[in-house]
């Protein structure tokens, strides 16, 4: 009955998705030195709980994003792209700093140039390493994306 | 114990397996025979006016790319006698069609081109003997440093190593050693007997070849993008086009 009624679908993708955007419960996983920003964008000076995201989740299972916070090497790839898969949906990916757009200063053997060779990403994030506020304007981008698209899309 | 003291005491007691020892600004250096190298160890740990009871690192280094001065000076030597020579072929030839004044000057300068030449190949030879020091018989070299928190001094044992030579672990003298030889065996492909858990460390247990060694290329073979191939789930993975230099 509702869901054949424009009114309330509008209204409440409208309210799913703003509930979603300022709830993300980001995933505890650091893999380099962009996960010290990390944290401390997640302490009091920088205080993540504004966005809503203060709760960094332990287990893939009650995480929805996913901050690719260093360097991704070979051997990393697949345990990484394991966490991806574990998420629930709906589910986002941050990629935070040089490395993790496309392997930084690291052109070498072990690296991989670029988390999207592995996981697809939503907000890309320069930097080496991206300071709190950028990561908190990440955030914000991340939320401006969910608005446009809606809570049906993802 | 002063340098000099600690290594007489080792060629006392070892004789020709202690190849040679050489100092700078305090640091004593030793190099030792492969073959003889745990029974050294073992000595510099027990004996006890040595007691090295601390290692602080070991590892290795790849000397075939090892830049070797002397040779290539001796080279340079040999190059500057030849060019000489061909100068001297011009001015012979110039000399059948030149006048009296010119001819003599150019006789001159001939007899000093050739008193040069003999000088400068005297210089090569003296060069090529002193460089045979730098030729080597094998790649590596395994480094051992040591400490001695209760006298307070320091030796680096140094022996060199084949690509097929085996090293006798030194697990059992120091286990800090346990890490360090691991990441040997990773990196540069030296073997050890007695290891407690010799695997690979730092790189994946299925990866092919050795990283440190001088003839890895840095950005990698070209078989190593097939690794994310074949472990992540199919057609998930996205091929990097951006990424590999051509």
């Amino acid at each position: 009955m509702g869901v054949e009624n424009v009114f309330i679908t509008e209204k409440l993708d409208k309210l799913i998705s703003w509930g979603r955007r300022w709830s993300f419960w980001p995933l505890t996983c650091g893999l380099a030195c962009c996960a010290i920003e990390m944290m401390a964008a997640s302490a009091a000076r920088f205080d993540f709980a504004r966005f809503g995201s203060e709760v960094f989740r332990p287990s893939p299972r009650h995480a929805d994003v996913f901050i690719i916070a260093g360097t991704l090497t070979k051997k990393m790839a697949p345990v990484v792209r394991k966490l991806y898969d574990q998420m629930p949906h709906p589910k986002w990916v941050v990629a935070m700093g040089s490395c993790a757009e496309t392997g930084g200063v690291f052109d070498t053997y072990s690296v991989v140039q670029g988390v999207d060779i592995v996981i697809p990403v939503d907000v890309y994030m320069p930097g080496c390493a991206p300071t709190p506020e950028a990561l908190q304007y990440a955030w914000i981008k991340l939320q401006d994306k969910l608005r446009k698209e809606g809570s049906l899309k993802a | 114990m002063k340098n000099d003291e600690i290594v007489g005491l080792l060629k006392g007691e070892f004789g020709e397996a202690v190849k040679a020892s050489a100092e700078l600004s305090g640091d004593l250096t030793v190099k030792v025979d492969l073959s003889k190298l745990h029974e050294i160890l073992q000595f510099l740990r027990s004996c006890p006016s040595l007691e090295f009871d601390y290692l602080p690192f070991m590892t290795a280094i790849d000397y075939s790319v090892y830049p070797k001065p002397k040779t290539k000076e001796a080279e340079a030597k040999l190059k500057e006698v030849k060019t000489k020579e061909e100068k001297i072929k011009e001015d012979e030839e110039k000399l059948t069609e030149a006048k009296e004044e010119e001819a003599e000057s150019l006789k001159e300068e001939i007899q000093k081109l050739k008193e040069e030449i003999v000088k400068a190949k005297e210089e090569a030879e003296k060069l090529k003997e002193e460089a045979k020091e730098e030729e080597r018989e094998k790649q590596f070299d395994v480094v051992y440093q040591l400490r001695s928190i209760k006298h307070s001094h320091d030796i680096r044992i140094k022996a060199e190593v084949g690509e097929e030579d085996i090293v006798e672990s030194a697990t059992d003298i120091w286990s800090s050693t346990g890490c360090d030889e691991c990441e040997i065996y990773d990196m540069f492909g030296i073997k050890f007997k007695n290891h407690p858990d010799l695997r690979r460390i730092l790189m994946p247990e299925d990866w092919v070849g050795h990283p440190y060694r001088k003839d890895y290329p840095l950005k990698g073979k070209e078989g190593d993008d097939e690794y994310l191939d074949t472990r992540l789930p199919e057609g998930q993975l996205k091929k990097p086009e951006h990424t590999r230099m051509p």
